[in-house]
């Protein structure tokens, strides 16, 4: 598999590409609340899901949740926006499937799933924490915190274990967990695998960044 | 109308004498007479307690009052509906009031505004605050006369113009006694380079047991937590020295100001937290470690000393290193001469007049055309446009984006009047937790078991592993961890301490005064007055190079250590100084130099390359600011930093407060997201606009770094070395501590940590 600096993961034998947490419309859903964010962010997420799009030239595409901020993000997408997404999805097979922020939100005309299997392994939003089927899921904003030489640096991260794979989020504006919040305590162990997200490149992590 | 007089003249009061005798002629009608502001919370303390003797005395029928954010709220709450006569208070406490809708009435009845340490409101954002509150003031009680009082301004038109409206006087009050200033004298080696003044402890704790009470002003917080802990390893006399900064617990600093006033101490080490007017006891000697960095800056911090107007301020300083030697000989000379700095007088900030604008709005409805009226009458915004008042209103209205779909979110309302009102009364106590213009690095509560210690910058905590020490309060601690957002610390077992380095703060070496240290260096006569070391590194200097001067940009290039050194003296600062290294680096790139970094001070800057430049002429050429410059600001990460402080004076996200949690989600916006999404997507966003205005001014001090480069560019002596020069050896020294490259590029310090990852976890990077 192929992890790509955006945060997307690409599956060569099936020729899918798997994004997570897109939260589109992340910044307009605080304008009600009078804090007006660049409204920006839905533009800026496309522009990279294409370009992650242009890089493999995939068959399928599985969005893996929470693609939409809440459920009335498509509704305040800039028709333009709409468009994008729209040309997007019927270029490519694309499987929906649902997060918690937009529960049983598809744009009209597509379904979702709960939980989509392809190829023995399992997509879902969450992870299920228990059983040794090999899982993909998302949810969770990986980031994990780096030191070297005295400073400090922040990254969004793919986190892996034996059947686990967490995907970071692929939205512009969303934040991190720290993975050694206790959310993430499934992780916490010396085999957890870290892919930090460059500018350029996805690097390898030290091992042991990942404990409680 | 200035009062303009010497500290000890008594200027706080002859302030308060117009409101002293108007009160006493119409007595007090239980609203608001005087308005007391000051930059510091402490000084409206302390200037409460020393009004307090005179009221007393003459037996006025008044009631004066502080109002700061350490006010109680109780106290505010009953301040609001029955205000005292006399109310002292700080530029954020006043843009609260103000943003209350009971405002107008509130200061209907003020006859005095009396602003003390003005000169201190001329160059920053707080002055732009103060300057839009005092504008809003003329509004509201047009009869209110305003006084401003400073020991320390140069240019008075300006300043008069700055606080009047209308003409306005001056009143002059001649300094009788000149300060008597000299120079710690010691016998061991100055020090090429460094601040911690370590060659002269022995005589800084001679100089304090020779005074009664005296106060050791340094530079950085560092500073004082080092100072402060060798002093008290010399302590054998038993002194009482005490430490005071801006980032100890307020009850600490309140106790050292305490002990200071009735006498209880010998000696306060003290960072600028205690720089302005506070009229303590009885000072009798001010000692200033480590440049002065201006003439006003030291003369204002000389001034602690003796307030009694016949005699002589007296102070040391100790230069701790020789750069600095030659900066204090330099501001003494000054000083005699009367020689200030000139204020620096700036453009008022977009982001103050968001906050500003919002508040307004808080307080009532308004029209856009007399908001505007109002707003140029405030100096710092006295050529804005109305194009460009618009656009700050429009983005305090929705964020004022090109791309904008839901007005019936939008912050104001448009009546049908024409007037402007805030949407949802809600959104005013939002806008009242934001108040303000200093946003400093997020503070962590440091602990000791149960008892809070003062607070620390979170950029220093996230550097620091369990079991790392530092000096803090002036004890050494060991770090333990992070519990409940606290920074848990064990005292730690004596020892060499990691000290803390806190960022900013460090102000640029005024032009005024830079002019000065090179006229010294240029002028052998002079020298008899140094001492002869410092003598000898300037002949030596000018045996192996040249010496810098006031008409010539002097470069010096030579090996070192496998890399070519390109030294320039421009003496234009540390920021123009920063700048121009960013900028020659990407220069020197393309003309295939091979640069890899540079150092500065805030004489010289030092780039060095693998391949030495052949003409330095077209290096410097001033078209470097045009081009590169351009090409640099779109993306330095310095922009991305003042973009975080704009983010919040402008409330576009919302001010951290100490002590709030942040969830497991993150809710707050990480505004370094923001500014690359608004950069790509709407580059000429006002917020923008904003940033890139402050930079010119400040951080980036482009205005400086041009003159420097226009006056010199026909001057430059350029000498080609073959080895390194006695003034550039403080730079090359410089380069093991503090690489400017890693601190300031992000970038470049994470293609560093890619890397180090990609070895530590021998993989290739993976696609």
């Amino acid at each position: 598999m192929d992890l790509h600096p955006s945060g997307a993961l690409y599956w060569r034998e099936q020729a899918a590409l798997v994004v997570g947490d897109l939260h589109f419309e992340k910044a307009s859903s605080y304008h009600r609340s009078g804090q007006f964010l660049p409204p920006y962010d839905t533009a800026e997420t496309l522009r990279r899901l294409a370009e992650a799009l242009t890089c493999f030239a995939p068959q399928r595409l599985i969005l893996l949740g929470d693609v939409f901020h809440d459920g009335a993000a498509w509704e305040r997408m800039a028709q333009a926006d709409r468009d994008r997404l729209s040309r997007i999805v019927d270029a490519v097979e694309t499987i929906w499937v649902e997060g918690n922020h937009d529960a049983h939100f598809v744009p009209p005309g597509q379904t979702s799933h709960a939980v989509y299997r392809l190829g023995g392994i399992t997509f879902r939003h969450i992870m299920e924490e228990a059983g040794d089927v090999p899982e993909i899921s998302a949810h969770y904003h990986p980031a994990a915190v780096i030191r070297h030489r005295g400073a400090r640096l922040r990254r969004a991260c793919f986190v892996c274990t034996q059947h686990r794979l967490l995907l970071p989020a692929f939205g512009a504006f969303t934040g991190g967990l720290d993975v050694c919040d206790a959310a993430l305590a499934a992780f916490h162990g010396r085999e957890t695998q870290l892919y930090l997200l460059g500018s350029k490149a996805v690097f390898a992590a030290p091992q042991g960044l990942a404990a409680g | 109308m200035i009062v303009f007089a010497p500290t000890g003249a008594g200027k706080t009061l002859a302030g308060f004498l117009p409101s002293f005798l108007d009160i006493a002629d119409r007595g007090s009608d239980g609203t608001l007479h005087t308005l007391y502001i000051s930059p510091l919370k402490a000084l409206a303390v302390d200037v409460h307690r020393n009004i307090a003797a005179p009221i007393e005395a003459l037996d006025l029928p008044v009631t004066f009052e502080t109002r700061t954010g350490d006010t109680p709220s109780s106290r505010r709450q009953r301040q609001k509906t029955k205000p005292p006569d006399f109310l002292m208070t700080t530029p954020e406490s006043l843009a609260l009031l103000l943003s209350y809708e009971d405002a107008s009435a509130y200061f209907a009845g003020l006859r005095y505004i009396v602003i003390d340490e003005l000169h201190a409101f001329f160059d920053n954002k707080r002055g732009d605050l103060l300057a839009l509150g005092l504008a809003r003031l003329a509004t509201l009680a047009p009869a209110a006369v305003r006084v401003g009082l400073s020991a320390t301004i140069d240019k008075l038109d300006a300043a008069r113009s700055w606080l009047c409206r209308d003409g306005g006087q001056i009143v002059t009050v001649p300094q009788a006694v000149p300060p008597q200033i000299d120079i710690l004298q010691t016998d061991n080696r100055i020090p090429w380079s460094g601040h911690m003044a370590r060659h002269a402890l022995p005589e800084l704790y001679a100089a304090i047991s020779d005074a009664r009470m005296s106060v050791v002003f340094v530079n950085t917080r560092a500073q004082a937590e080092f100072i402060f802990q060798q002093l008290w390893q010399l302590n054998d006399r038993n002194l009482r020295i005490a430490v005071h900064h801006g980032s100890l617990e307020r009850e600490l600093r309140r106790k050292v100001e305490a002990r200071m006033a009735a006498g209880g101490l010998d000696c306060v080490v003290a960072t600028s937290s205690l720089d302005l007017g506070l009229d303590w006891a009885d000072v009798d000697l001010v000692i200033q470690v480590g440049a002065p960095k201006g003439v006003s800056r030291l003369l204002q911090r000389v001034g602690r000393a003796n307030h009694r107007l016949d005699e002589p301020s007296r102070a040391i300083l100790l230069p701790t290193n020789r750069f600095e030697y030659l900066e204090c000989v330099a501001a003494q000379a000054e000083i005699a001469d009367h020689n200030l700095d000139g204020a620096a007088f700036r453009q008022g900030g977009y982001d103050v007049l968001a906050q500003h604008l919002f508040g307004v709005a808080c307080s009532g409805p308004f029209f856009a055309d007399a908001l505007f009226a109002e707003i140029v009458t405030a100096a710092p915004y006295a050529d804005m446009t109305r194009a460009q008042f618009d656009e700050i209103l429009a983005f305090v209205t929705n964020g004022g984006y090109a791309l904008q779909a839901y007005p019936q979110y939008n912050r104001l309302a448009t009546l049908k009047d024409g007037s402007i009102v805030l949407r949802e009364a809600r959104m005013a106590r939002q806008y009242r937790m934001n108040i303000g213009t200093i946003v400093e690095s997020p503070m962590m509560k440091v602990k000791l078991r149960n008892r809070t210690l003062g607070s620390i910058e979170e950029n220093f905590v996230v550097n620091l592993s369990p079991g790392d020490t530092f000096l803090f309060g002036g004890q050494v601690l060991t770090f333990e961890g992070i519990t409940n957002a606290a920074v848990m610390v064990s005292r730690g077992k004596g020892g060499e301490a990691q000290i803390p380095s806190y960022g900013g703060g460090r102000l640029p070496l005024s032009s005024n005064l830079s002019t000065a240290v090179r006229r010294l260096i240029g002028s052998r006569s002079d020298w008899q007055e140094l001492p002869e070391q410092i003598s000898d590194w300037l002949r030596l200097h000018d045996d192996r190079s040249t010496l810098p001067d006031n008409t010539t940009l002097l470069v010096e290039i030579f090996p070192h250590r496998g890399r070519y050194h390109t030294v320039i003296y421009s003496f234009a600062g540390r920021n123009a100084n920063q700048t121009l290294g960013f900028l020659l680096l990407r220069r020197m790139k393309r003309k295939g130099l091979r640069p890899l970094g540079f150092s500065m001070t805030d004489y010289a800057l030092s780039v060095w390359s693998l391949t030495p430049p052949e003409d330095v002429g077209p290096l410097l050429d001033p078209d470097i600011m045009v081009d590169d410059f351009e090409e640099w600001l779109q993306d330095t990460p310095l922009l991305k930093r003042l973009f975080r402080d704009a983010a919040i004076i402008s409330g576009l996200v919302e001010r951290r407060h100490p002590g709030q949690v942040k969830t497991g989600r993150q809710i707050l916006f990480s505004s370094d997201l923001i500014y690359d999404v608004l950069r790509r997507h709407e580059p000429d966003h006002i917020l923008l606009q904003a940033v890139r205005r402050d930079a010119m001014q400040g951080l980036i001090d482009a205005g400086r770094l041009a003159d420097t480069l226009h006056q010199l560019h026909g001057n430059i002596v350029c000498r080609r070395l073959d080895m390194i020069s006695p003034m550039a050896v403080p730079l090359i020294l410089q380069i093991t501590r503090e690489n400017i490259i890693r601190s300031d590029e992000d970038d470049d310090l994470l293609h560093d940590l890619e890397e180090e990852v990609i070895r530590a976890a021998n993989v290739e990077s993976i696609h």
